[in-house]
């Protein structure tokens, strides 16, 4: 019989990672295993982030994973960040979304846009895990349509007026500062770095939601928020920045999808094997079969497109349509994966004893998170046709 | 201060071994394998020695193929300051060979403190530190699972039939680990990448010293014998499991 570290290797993916790249990987695998998996399930149900593991994943590096070594980061490549990204949700969508929105919407947007001094006051200390950030966009009235955006920032002398809500934002509560986009009076995109605290900025976490509990989301709340220009990122190029960011974070998420998928599947695989009905394992009957090879065909297929993006990625090569094809893709195996698992699972996959409801409840918000499946279906339609389905 | 610590390239605890069809060892086709976890508190040690000592130098040796480079990354990785891989082309199963390999490496390297696992969960021998203590000629600690260090020296726990042992140590001294009572430290993503620029020596172990034991094969364990359920009603369950105790299994 195979064992999981043979079907891990199937296809022979292994000797295309280096030797650094698994080691990495390895060294998450081992932190996952040991300070989430045991406690997820709970975390999951009392709808909790685990605070209390900031300074060890700071400590373990987690913050600042591609960021150059000049402001604290590891400097580390998109493969390697991308197992970091699977291995994390492997454990958990909503441990990953903590993560990914730190490194790859909130550093990622200081160091793009930021001027050094904003780089060095906020960097090193997000490395350190001291300050956490958050990413604002999305609105009540502005989701998949971010240019319809209706937060105003006015210009008052050397000073910013913010007015606006922010709606559905990882790490919303918890987090230290909070990058935000308005729009101007003349309808030109900014971003603005808003501290906790300052008078006018609040946030209200949603403890409604059926997905993704174990992550803070929350509204950001701007009631005359006033700051000084020298928090406003300085190097944005419009619109288009604000999509910057979010396209890192997709990259991540594609492997997310990959680590959320294989849990799924590597539990649906033992219980299937183990489960006696009519005086055979449940892994006898065709049927079963079936649906463990369709899942194991999705996961090695959703890895492979990891794997080329990444190394696209390293040679400058992928673009915004890349990302979109293989967001697209494997968001939705994943989805389809956790809920194959969880039928296998019969009724104890409804339990957070298993993994794969949690997972699969998750992936509804990945499906949606940081462009929505038919977003990213009219991203790469449009390459396809020359047709913008939404001007 | 120079404190070595041996580390070994094993399987994965995890994952269940088989056994070649020619019985000549097992089948390692794919299999991960992971540093030894008893010396993983033999690292941890160390790494805690020098950390109060506040000076010193944490070598991480291994015996073994071109492979145990991984095992000696993951050490640096810990915070080893180098490694240095006794390098031979197969596997050595001898415990006397690899202690003869080791001692005649360190003799000339003046340790103050050789730290090791209890035993590499592999083979399951053990014998390691007791042979290197008699070849180097050092006093050797077995099976310790804590360690403190105070001014005058360390003071070493066991855990034996008896009671907790407490042991005053100085160097030179091998200590091999047990389970300890502390934890050892998970590598971070940045002692990975610090792990890469760290030296590791290689030395070619040409000559193989002589070995003592030959193993001659392999049988793989047997297959646990299917469990039995009575699907009887109470009471009559308990009459037959009663019937099969005494009858069958002849337990009771
Ligand atoms: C758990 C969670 C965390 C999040 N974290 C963040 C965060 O940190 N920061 C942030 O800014 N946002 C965040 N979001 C918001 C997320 O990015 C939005 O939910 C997403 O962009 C979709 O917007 P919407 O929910 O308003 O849906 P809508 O845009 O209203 O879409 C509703 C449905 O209509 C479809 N639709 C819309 N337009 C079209 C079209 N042109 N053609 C076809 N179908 C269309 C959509 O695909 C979707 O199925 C988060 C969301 C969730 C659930």
């Amino acid at each position: 019989m195979a064992e999981i570290h043979e079907l891990r290797n199937f296809y022979g993916i292994e000797d295309y990672y280096t030797q650094e790249e698994k080691m990495l990987r390895n060294t998450v695998r081992e932190f996952v295993k040991d300070k989430i998996l045991p406690y997820i399930g709970e975390w999951w149900l009392k709808g909790e982030f685990p605070k209390h593991l900031i300074p060890e994943m700071a400590k373990l590096g987690l913050f600042g994973i591609t960021l150059p070594e000049k402001y604290g980061g590891l400097g580390l490549g998109p493969v390697s960040y991308g197992l970091i990204m699977e291995e994390l949700e492997y454990g958990d969508s909503g441990i990953r979304s903590f993560c990914s929105v730190h490194n790859s919407l909130a550093m990622y947007s200081i160091y793009t846009f930021g001027s050094e001094e904003q780089k060095n006051k906020y960097l090193p200390e997000m490395v350190k895990g001291k300050l956490i950030g958050c990413y604002g966009l999305t609105e009540p009235n502005a989701g998949s349509d971010p240019f319809s955006m209706e937060t105003k920032a006015i210009k008052k002398g050397s000073k910013w007026i913010l007015n606006g809500t922010k709606m559905w934002i990882t790490n919303g509560s918890l987090a230290d500062i909070a990058i935000v986009w308005a729009k101007d009076e003349e309808k030109n995109f900014h971003g603005f770095i808003l501290e906790k605290g300052i008078k006018g900025f609040s946030s209200n976490e949603i403890k409604t939601k059926i997905s993704m509990r174990a992550s803070d989301t929350s509204e950001l709340i701007m009631e005359d928020v006033e700051i000084d220009d020298s928090y406003r990122l300085p190097d944005t190029v419009g619109f288009k920045s604000c999509l910057m960011p979010l396209n890192e974070a997709r990259y991540g998420i594609t492997w997310g999808c990959v680590g959320s998928a294989w849990a799924c599947f590597e539990e649906a695989l033992n219980h299937s094997k183990e489960r006696i009905q009519f005086k055979k394992p449940i892994a006898s009957f065709q049927l079963t079969q079936k649906k463990l090879v369709d899942m194991f065909e999705d996961i090695i297929k959703a890895e492979l497109l990891c794997l080329h993006l990444g190394r696209l990625k390293e040679k400058g090569k992928s673009k915004h349509y890349h990302v979109s094809l293989v967001k697209r893709n494997n968001t939705r195996v994943a989805l389809e994966i956790a809920r194959t698992a969880r039928e296998i699972l019969g009724a104890y996959g409804i339990t957070t004893e298993y993994q794969s409801m949690r997972h699969s409840a998750n992936l509804e918000s990945v499906h949606t998170y940081e462009g929505t499946y038919e977003i990213h279906t009219l991203i790469v339609g449009k390459k396809l046709t020359d047709i913008d389905a939404v001007e | 201060m120079k404190i070595f610590v041996t580390v070994k390239r094993v399987p994965d605890t995890g994952v269940p071994l088989r056994v070649k069809s020619d019985r000549t060892g097992i089948d390692r086709e794919g299999l991960p394998y992971v540093i030894n976890p008893y010396d993983e508190y033999a690292t941890e040690a160390a790494l805690r020695i020098k950390e109060k000592i506040g000076d010193g130098e944490v070598i991480a040796v291994s015996c073994g193929t071109e492979d145990s480079i991984e095992t000696i990354r993951h050490a640096l990785a810990m915070g080893a300051d180098r490694g240095v891989l006794l390098k031979v082309n197969d596997e050595i199963t001898d415990s006397v060979q690899t202690a003869d390999i080791l001692s005649d490496y360190l003799k000339s390297e003046n340790p103050d403190f050789i730290l090791m696992g209890k035993k590499a969960v592999d083979y399951d021998r053990g014998l390691v530190p007791a042979y290197l203590s008699e070849k180097l000629g050092f006093p050797l600690e077995t099976c310790v699972t804590n360690m403190e260090i105070k001014d005058s020296g360390f003071v070493l726990e066991r855990e034996t039939e008896y009671g907790v042992e407490i042991i005053e140590a100085r160097s030179p001294l091998i200590i091999s680990f047990e389970k300890a009572k502390f934890e050892p430290r998970f590598p971070s993503l940045r002692g990975v990448m610090m792990a890469k620029k760290k030296p590791v020596d290689v030395n070619e172990i040409s000559n193989l010293p002589a070995n003592s034991t030959n193993i001659l094969s392999y049988e793989p364990p047997p297959e646990r014998k299917k469990g039995k359920i009575i699907d009887l009603p109470f009471p009559d369950n308990v009459k037959e499991l009663v019937k099969l105790l005494k009858e069958e299994s002849k337990i009771i």
